[in-house]
């Protein structure tokens, strides 16, 4: 990912998250960055904003959905609400707040994904 | 290593159920309603237990859960659900659809292996018991056919009739059931099943003579007509004795001990006794051990008559063809079958040389 000069600064991802998903996880370390990398490796961010922009209600809702409970394993709570604030939107099929929460989603997903990397 | 089945459409969740699991099942993955049921399908007789997504593509959980209780292979396989923590509802429907427990994102390693750890023990005292039941019920049912044996070698004794005889009308008619099933004959009431059970049955077919006095039973020569009346009578008792007993619709063994032990004597014409039914209305069994007794009668020396030789109980039966007995039976009867009761005959004769 190519970073401007001019991005705002970055706020660090909750640590408190991080640190009770790999208690979850049993205190393995070395899974919980192992299954991080693998949510960032994954499309769904760009594949939800593939199915926003041609409205395909029903697979951008399974999409968000899975986000949301996939961050959620990892501890990325808030990524997994604005999934959940996407989801919710599209069940009451109000598009157009979905895409405001996506663009939301996406800006926080390209901040953690930078401290990740 | 027991078996479980995950699916998830969620790489990460997956990924993390098999972390927590792997190290004391085998897990098969699927990663949409429709692969969750072919693998379901595929490895349902050693299935321990399913984790099931909700919101999936291709079939969501509720339809994969539907389909898999409505399935007699994978109806007692325990499902249990994985739903998101705000999904109160998602719980409550899963559950009342057929699902066991639920498991939610996100997934804490140590409840999850304990959820699925008691649902796997269990689903194995479930099926122990199962097994055990299954035993006993089986006994109990040899147990009431070994009784039932006992009480139609009680006739064989008292009649002073061959104690082969019940032996032989058995194999007459286990080799004239297999000929039917061969030549898919009668398919809409004959399956390997009933047909097992029906020889089975066709021992009991004379144990009314019970109540038939020795008299009559051992009289050398033809009866009177009031002792044949009497005789007779030994269709009607066999019948209400194997009904004393009956306790369930559904026995099928006790219910084609019934239908031969009253039939047994009827006429394809309607000219046999008790009930002078005719053609199909008499039941299968009982046409079938009529004229595999008829034959035994035929070749068999009794207290009324000599032995006849094996070609001329064939054209007996031959010229009863439509008369006496159903023309079909008759037909596979002759040829190949009939050479099977002459060496039945043969084999378990009455005066073994």
């Amino acid at each position: 990912m190519v970073i401007q000069v001019d991005e705002p600064v970055r706020v660090k991802p909750n640590q408190t998250g991080r640190a009770a998903a790999i208690l979850r996880l049993n205190g393995n370390e070395a899974l919980y960055n192992e299954l991080l990398e693998m949510f960032f490796k994954d499309d769904a961010v760009e594949c939800l904003h593939g199915y926003l922009a041609s409205g395909d209600v029903k697979s951008a809702l399974l999409t968000a959905h899975g986000m949301k409970g996939s961050a959620a394993n990892l501890g990325l709570e808030t990524l997994s609400d604005l999934a959940g604030n996407v989801e919710r939107s599209l069940r009451d099929n109000d598009v157009a707040a979905a895409q405001e929460a996506f663009s939301k989603l996406q800006r926080e997903f390209d901040t953690i994904s930078f401290f990740q990397e | 290593m027991e078996r479980i089945l995950i699916a998830d459409d969620i790489a990460v969740n997956r990924k993390i159920l098999e972390e927590i699991l792997q190290d004391t099942y085998c897990c098969i993955m699927a990663e949409n309603g429709k692969q969750a049921i072919e693998r379901a399908l595929e490895y349902a007789g050693s299935l321990s237990l399913i984790l099931l997504d909700i919101m999936m593509p291709e079939y969501d959980g509720y339809e994969v859960l539907r389909i898999l209780k409505r399935n007699m292979l994978t109806k007692d396989i325990p499902v249990v659900l994985i739903t998101s923590l705000d999904s109160e509802r998602d719980e409550s429907r899963g559950l009342s659809e057929g699902a066991i427990d639920y498991i939610t994102k996100p997934f804490n390693a140590q409840i999850v292996k304990c959820r699925v750890n008691n649902h796997v023990e269990l689903k194995r005292h479930q099926d122990m018991l199962q097994e055990l039941i299954d035993k006993r019920t089986r006994k109990i049912v040899e147990i009431r056919e070994s009784l039932l044996d006992a009480v139609s070698s009680i006739i064989e004794y008292r009649s002073l009739e061959s104690s082969k005889h019940v032996k032989r009308i058995k194999l007459y008619c286990e080799a004239h059931l297999n000929r039917l099933l061969k030549k898919n004959l009668f398919s809409e009431q004959l399956d390997r099943k009933n047909a097992e059970l029906i020889a089975r049955a066709s021992t009991l077919h004379d144990i009314g003579k019970v109540g038939v006095p020795d008299s009559i039973l051992m009289k050398p020569g033809p009866l009177a007509s009031e002792e044949f009346e009497l005789m007779k009578k030994h269709a009607v008792m066999g019948g209400d004795f194997i009904n004393s007993i009956r306790d369930s619709a559904d026995d099928d063994y006790v219910y084609y001990a019934y239908q031969i032990c009253r039939h047994h004597h009827e006429w394809w014409n309607g000219g046999g006794y008790p009930d002078k039914l005719s053609g199909e209305d008499i039941p299968l069994s009982a046409r079938i051990v009529a004229l595999a007794d008829v034959y035994d009668a035929l070749v068999s020396k009794r207290v009324y008559k000599p032995a006849y030789s094996h070609e001329t109980a064939v054209a007996f039966i031959r010229a009863g063809k439509g008369t006496q007995f159903d023309p079909l039976l008759v037909d596979t009867f002759e040829g190949e079958v009939s050479e099977l009761f002459r060496s039945i005959a043969m084999l378990h004769n009455d005066c073994p040389q």
